[in-house]
């Protein structure tokens, strides 16, 4: 198993065999698709062929469990905004009256077509998340050929998250220690103890900056080095660009181009002639 | 050695250049923001990321106030990971990057106007300190955000009222509270640490 940012994948996984800037630019494409898209059709045959990919890379979809919270605050969220916050317009269909709150069809369908953007938008960024490690994010970076200061950064930054996650879950030890049961408490005093967390994390945080700067002075960096580009890349010298890498990059690139001619030129990517929609329409006896 | 009338001033024969330690307490604050961020936002989730609690902000506000532009776009960048950790797709979180910028701009450019003193020793230092690192950054960034969300078409005129206000309310506490906890308590180590920004970046 490899660590990713969400958690592990197994070895078998034929994601690892992509070059890390593929990943790159799976999440700077792809996002976009969703943005593209109005018609719940298309959005939900997305979110079928990512599950499709999630399954072919062998990633433990059980990860999603976590997110179904938060899925469903967000189809709450938007149901009621759109449902009940919607508007009103006469040429509306209404489906029902809660006193002074009219339900329309047309409010209805579209927090639906907003609610299946969303999902599929989520699912690639969990996907995302769970085939990529901070080293193929750095990787990535590297091969665009940007400043090694900012490549740098962000590998700095991304292991800092790791750091403060122990620093989060050693300061919460130590409460325990002192016998603060966090499951006891009401929520309001959760909510301040887990805020007051944040005044040993940036104690810490601050430590950690001298010891890194100090490590990274005692080698040599300086500032206005960072800006040279004609680094020795070792990591980058043990990850070549495939022709398989190019092909997929250049599919994402297509479905990219082909998306915005149609979303720019026809009514197919809208929620007209949606099929899903219409069963639904039908289901809510809406002609 | 000659004393500084105010923390922001530099002393005779001070020079002060951005270096490692700058970059280093960027990268650092970012991951700091992402732990603060992403408990928010999973806490008492509203929906696109907008939290109806989100700690995040204080580091925002606080890390613009010690650290300058480091500090402001860290505060500006943390929210992509916190963002997407708890569920709101990248172009959201792309959306919300001037508000997120705004909400560590405006506290850290008016402790230096104004010279106040990160420690909040006086009332003065508080008034400002409140209205802005505590209401108009997050006015400005409910507003901003609520705008973007419209935009994308994830959310209605109508509803509207109810993402600014969750924006504002989930925001302003936590920075009132944990903003002014962090700046009583730490301030006084900051201010003598050579990440700290009298000027913009250093």
């Amino acid at each position: 198993m490899k660590r990713t940012l969400l958690g592990y994948l197994p070895l078998e996984s034929p994601v690892h065999s992509f070059h890390p800037i593929v990943k790159t630019f799976f999440l700077l494409i792809v996002s976009v698709y969703p943005l593209l898209i109005d018609s719940p059709d298309w959005n939900l045959v997305g979110i079928f062929v990512l599950l499709i990919i999630f399954y072919l890379s062998r990633i433990d979809v059980s990860i999603l469990r976590f997110y179904t919270t938060i899925m469903l605050n967000i189809f709450w969220i938007i149901f009621i905004a759109y449902t009940f916050f919607g508007g009103y317009s006469p040429d509306y269909h209404v489906v029902g009256r809660l006193g002074p709150i009219i339900v329309s069809w047309e409010n209805i369908a579209w927090a639906f077509s907003v609610y299946c953007r969303m999902f599929w938008g989520i699912l690639i960024i969990i996907y995302f998340l769970s085939v990529s490690r901070e080293r193929d994010i750095i990787l990535g970076l590297r091969w665009l050929r940007l400043p090694y200061v900012i490549s740098y950064t962000a590998g700095l930054a991304l292991r800092s998250i790791g750091l403060s996650i122990i620093d989060f879950n050693t300061i919460r030890e130590a409460e325990k220690a002192r016998a603060l049961d966090m499951g006891e408490l009401p929520l309001t005093h959760k909510i301040k103890k887990f805020g007051l967390y944040i005044v040993p994390l940036m104690s810490l945080a601050l430590r950690r900056t001298d010891e890194v700067s100090n490590a990274l002075d005692a080698r040599g960096f300086s500032f206005a080095g960072w800006r040279d580009s004609r680094r020795t890349e070792y990591m980058l010298s043990k990850y070549e660009v495939r022709l398989r890498d190019l092909l997929v990059i250049a599919l994402m690139v297509f479905m990219l181009l082909a998306l915005l001619y149609l979303k720019l030129t026809t009514a197919v990517l809208s929620t007209s002639n949606s099929l899903v929609l219409g069963v639904l329409a039908r289901a809510l006896g809406v002609s | 050695m000659p004393q500084a009338k105010s923390v922001w001033e530099l002393v005779e024969g001070e020079i002060r250049k951005p270096g490692t330690v700058h970059i280093t307490v960027f990268a650092l604050l970012i991951g700091v923001g992402a732990v603060a961020g992403t408990f928010g936002s999973i806490a008492i989730p509203l929906g696109y990321g907008v939290t109806g609690f989100w700690p995040g902000v204080a580091v925002q506000a606080v890390g613009g106030i010690w650290f300058g532009m480091w500090g402001v776009l860290a505060g500006g960048l943390f929210p992509f990971i916190s963002n997407s950790l708890a569920g709101a797709p990248l172009y959201v979180s792309v959306a919300y990057f001037p508000s997120n910028f705004i909400q560590g701009f405006l506290p850290a450019w008016v402790f230096r106007a104004l010279k106040l003193d990160p420690s909040l020793k006086s009332s003065r230092d508080w008034i400002h300190f409140i209205w802005s690192a505590v209401i108009v950054n997050n006015f400005l960034g409910a507003f901003w955000a609520v705008t973007a969300l419209q935009w994308f078409g994830l959310i209605t005129v109508a509803s509207v009222p109810l993402f600014f206000s969750g924006w504002v309310i989930g925001n302003g506490i936590p920075s009132l509270v944990f903003g002014a906890i962090l700046l009583k308590a730490l301030s006084p180590l900051v201010v003598r640490h050579r990440a700290f920004c009298k000027g913009w970046w250093a």
